[in-house]
C-alpha cells in the first residue's frame, strides 16, 4: 500500500517536472501576465536615457513596463509589427516590437494616435527598445 | 542683398560641415549555430546602424537582449551564461567600406573592413558585402563566421555538442537619410 502511494506521487512528479521542462524550453512569455515594474510617458522614458537618470534604466532591464506615447511610425517585417513612439526628442524614439498576438489590432491603430504599450525593456542603443509588446489601451484625444 | 549672399555662405558651410548619413533603427542580425545534435538560431531586428557614402564610414550597434530564440531556455542561457549580456550589453561594428562609389546605382559588391567588439575583444573583420542602392537610401547584407573561442565565450562541457565553435552571422541594413 505504502509503496503503490510513493509509486504514484513518484510518476505525478515527474510529469510535473517534464511540464515545466517543456515550458521551459519552449514556452514564451505572455507579457500581458507580467507585473508591470513602472508606467511612464515616451518623452519621460528618452528623457531618462540621456540625463543623469539613464542609471536607473537598469533597474527596468528585462522587466515590463508601460509606455505612453503618440505613433510615429508602424512597421512590419517578416510578420513581427514594431511601432515606433515619438517621445518629444528630435533623434530619438521608443521601439515597441509586438508579440505576434497584436497583429490583429494593427489595422485599427495610426500615425500620431497616443497609445499605451506594454513590454518587456531590453536597453537603449539610440532609442529605448522594447520587445514582446502588447496594447493596453489607445486614445485619438491623447 | 550681403545678408543673402552671408546665407548661402552659411548653407554651404553647413552642407561640407555635415556629410550625409543614413540611418537604420531596425537593420536585422541573425546568427546560426549548426552541430549535428542541434541547429541554433537567433534574430535581432532592432540593431542600430550609421551609414556616410561620402566617406564610406559604417557603425553597427546590435543590443544582445535583443536577440530572440525560438527556445526561451536557450535565449537565457545566451544572456546569463554565454554573453554575460549585463557585464557587455552590446556589441559594435565601426569600419567603412574599401572602394565605394556612390555614384553607382543598383547594386555593388565590396569588401567592408573594420572592427567587431565582442564582450570587450575587438576582431579586425573583412566582410565581403552586397550594396544596393534603393529607392529611399541603401541596403546593405553579407554574412561572416565569428568564433565563439575569439571572444572568451565558454560554454560548458556538457552542452559543447549543441554550441558551434563557429557562428555564421547574417546581416540585413535598410538605411533611410538620417535628419537629426
Amino acid at each position: 500500500m505504502y509503496k503503490n502511494i510513493v509509486f504514484k506521487v513518484s510518476v505525478v512528479v515527474v510529469i510535473l517536472i517534464l511540464v515545466g521542462f517543456v515550458f521551459a524550453m519552449f514556452g514564451k512569455k505572455d507579457t500581458s501576465r507580467i507585473k508591470t515594474k513602472t508606467k511612464l510617458s515616451s518623452s519621460e522614458l528618452l528623457q531618462k536615457t540621456t540625463n543623469s537618470d539613464s542609471l536607473l534604466l537598469n533597474d527596468y532591464i528585462e522587466k515590463a513596463i508601460e509606455v505612453t506615447g503618440p505613433i510615429k511610425d508602424i512597421t512590419i517585417k517578416d510578420n513581427k509589427v514594431t511601432i515606433l513612439l515619438h517621445g518629444g526628442h528630435e533623434s530619438r524614439l521608443v521601439i515597441c516590437e509586438m508579440q505576434t498576438n497584436q497583429n490583429k489590432y494593427m489595422d485599427q491603430l495610426s500615425k500620431g494616435e497616443v497609445v499605451n504599450i506594454k513590454g518587456v525593456f531590453k536597453g537603449v542603443l539610440l532609442d529605448a527598445i522594447l520587445l514582446n509588446c502588447i496594447i493596453i489601451e489607445k486614445n485619438r484625444n491623447g | 542683398m550681403v545678408k543673402q549672399l552671408l546665407f548661402v555662405c552659411a548653407f554651404l558651410l553647413l552642407s561640407i560641415a555635415l556629410p550625409e548619413q543614413y540611418i537604420t533603427r531596425q537593420g536585422t542580425v541573425t546568427f546560426f549555430s549548426y552541430t549535428n545534435v542541434e541547429n541554433i538560431q537567433a534574430t535581432n531586428n532592432q540593431v542600430l546602424s550609421l551609414f556616410q557614402p561620402d566617406d564610406s564610414a559604417i557603425a553597427v550597434s546590435i543590443l544582445m537582449r535583443a536577440f530572440v530564440f525560438e527556445k526561451s531556455l536557450m535565449q537565457e542561457h545566451f544572456n546569463e551564461s554565454y554573453i554575460e549580456s549585463d557585464l557587455y550589453p552590446k556589441a559594435t561594428f565601426e569600419g567603412s567600406i574599401i572602394d565605394f562609389d556612390p555614384s553607382i546605382e543598383g547594386e555593388q559588391t565590396r569588401i567592408i573592413k573594420g572592427d567587431f567588439t565582442l564582450k570587450d575583444v575587438t576582431k579586425q573583420r573583412e566582410i565581403k558585402t552586397k550594396i544596393t542602392k534603393t529607392e529611399k537610401g541603401y541596403l546593405i547584407e553579407g554574412e561572416f563566421n565569428v568564433s565563439i573561442k575569439d571572444h572568451n565565450i565558454k560554454v560548458p562541457g556538457l552542452l559543447s555538442p549543441n554550441i558551434a565553435e563557429t557562428i555564421n552571422v547574417s546581416f540585413n541594413f535598410q538605411y533611410e537619410p538620417y535628419e537629426n
